[in-house]
């Protein structure tokens, strides 16, 4: 009986001895494998981000779908706070509308004006910028990174760095495509940068996020005069975004740094515009060129 | 093979996938939801909650596989570092199984409280992790905003999920 039962104990002893080696052998796999990633997202990123819109691409259909119940649930709360709201809303709507109709004429004496002047001065015509409205299907919802995916991809003709604008003005870029679906940067995240320029008083800066709901200016003039309230908008430098999207306004001027606020409803967001912007005559120099 | 056998086994085979299903369809659940206005798009993180509780409640049914693939799916989703949720939701793990001894299934509030010792354990290092990767200072304030809606939130979970636990043993 006992001569039995020593190699059945034995083998109860590898197997297990196999399992727990076998199991500190994955984990550790799987850790530099993770560190491999990580390594690789660090040194090149365009390598990764094709891998990242091929996933984006695949979890976009299956984020629609989980999300139907969600958007129900919100547009019925939606439709019942309209419906509370009627009464109050139709008079602002009034008063708006009255207002809106005046700034129509204007608008429209200006933009008649302006093509007069265009054409005694024979200034180059710019591109008409064409929209693409597409629908928000998912947020990061991170503390660490802002970013939200749309369901407009390449098949939409979506560009990498095709701006995104709200009815207020930019909100972000897009950093990712997949064949019908990308992701979009907003401006408020750790790793945007984009180029603006203060309206009234024309100095150029860099406006970088940092996560939170404020955004800060870089590399301004130190001797700049600068409101509070003056709004910020792109300067076009580098080519990639049009000149004059609006971008926030200036909330806070103090000795260490130029506080910003995004423009409105940046972190509401069901549906935004991509502004297909193709910059063609946008110049990237060869290797042998800057060498 | 009887019916009422043949329904166990089946229960059986689905029970040691039920925690990754389940963490990997409330992950996705909250990457499609929208947050309240004036939270700067701030959502509790359901990828830790998942991991902390299946790990010290459901050990041998949440390998580390599962880990990666959520690692992965919230960074795919998130648009974290490829590698670096893998890593983090790992310290979560070996952290909740050393401390599952403290938490007898029965007391809520225990489970409750190491919870947010772990939670908050997770977004210190993740803040520092974010903070030598992109060397810039991310904003505090809505680290911590995210750190107490996840605390907040856990207890809700924490039922759902217990319920299932306890389904699945009666089956």
């Amino acid at each position: 009986m006992v001569k039995k039962s020593k190699p059945k104990s034995s083998f109860v002893k590898l197997s297990s001895y196999a399992k727990v080696t076998a199991y500190k052998f994955s984990t550790l796999l799987l850790i530099l494998f993770a560190c491999i990633l990580l390594f690789i997202d660090k040194i090149n990123y365009n390598n990764i981000s094709f891998l990242k819109g091929k996933f984006t691409d695949i979890t976009s259909y299956t984020l629609e779908l989980i999300g139907t119940p969600a958007k129900s649930v919100s547009s019925g709360m939606n439709k019942a706070s309209s419906i509370i709201n009627m009464y109050d809303n139709n008079e602002r709507l009034i008063n708006e509308n009255d207002a809106l109709r005046v700034w129509r004429e204007k608008a429209k004496t200006l933009q008649l004006e302006n093509d007069k002047l265009r054409l005694l001065l024979n200034s180059v015509n710019e591109d008409k910028i064409e929209y693409l409205t597409t629908r928000v299907i998912s947020s990061s919802g991170g503390s660490f990174v802002k970013t939200i995916i749309v369901n407009a991809g390449r098949k939409q003709g979506v560009l990498i760095g095709n701006p995104v604008v709200n009815r207020y003005g930019m909100i972000g870029r897009v950093v990712e495509i997949g064949e019908g679906a990308s992701r979009v940067l907003l401006v408020t995240d750790l790793n945007s940068q984009i180029p603006v320029l203060t309206e009234e008083s024309g100095y150029k800066a860099i406006l970088a996020g940092n996560n939170s709901s404020s955004l800060f200016l870089k590399f301004i003039n130190t001797h700049s005069v600068l409101k509070i309230g003056e709004r910020l908008i792109t300067s076009g430098d580098g080519g990639l975004i049009p000149a004059g999207l609006v971008i926030g306004s200036i909330d806070d001027i103090s000795a260490q740094k130029i506080i910003v606020k995004p423009v409105l409803g940046w972190d509401r967001l069901s549906f935004v515009r991509i502004i297909k912007y193709n910059n063609k005559n946008l110049f990237y120099p060869s290797k042998e060129q800057i060498q | 093979m009887t019916l009422k056998s043949k329904v166990h086994s089946y229960t059986f085979l689905l029970s040691n996938y039920i925690p990754i299903i389940i963490s990997f369809l409330s992950i996705l659940l909250s990457a499609s939801l929208k947050s309240p206005s004036g939270f700067g798009m701030t959502l509790p993180m359901i990828s830790i909650i998942s991991v902390f509780y299946w790990s010290v409640y459901a050990t041998e049914n949440f390998t580390i596989r599962h880990v990666f693939i959520l690692g992965f799916l919230s960074d795919i989703l998130f648009n974290n570092p490829l590698g670096s949720g893998f890593l983090l939701l790992v310290y979560i793990r070996e952290v909740s199984i050393r401390l599952s001894f403290l938490m007898p299934s029965s007391s809520y509030l225990m489970s409750w409280f190491l919870a947010s010792v772990v939670f908050l354990n997770y977004f210190i290092i993740n803040w520092i992790f974010f903070l030598i990767y992109y060397q810039s200072i991310p904003s505090i304030k809505y680290t911590v905003l995210q750190l107490l809606l996840t605390i907040a939130i856990y207890p809700f979970f924490m039922v759902i999920y217990s319920l299932i636990i306890n389904y699945l043993k009666d089956k």
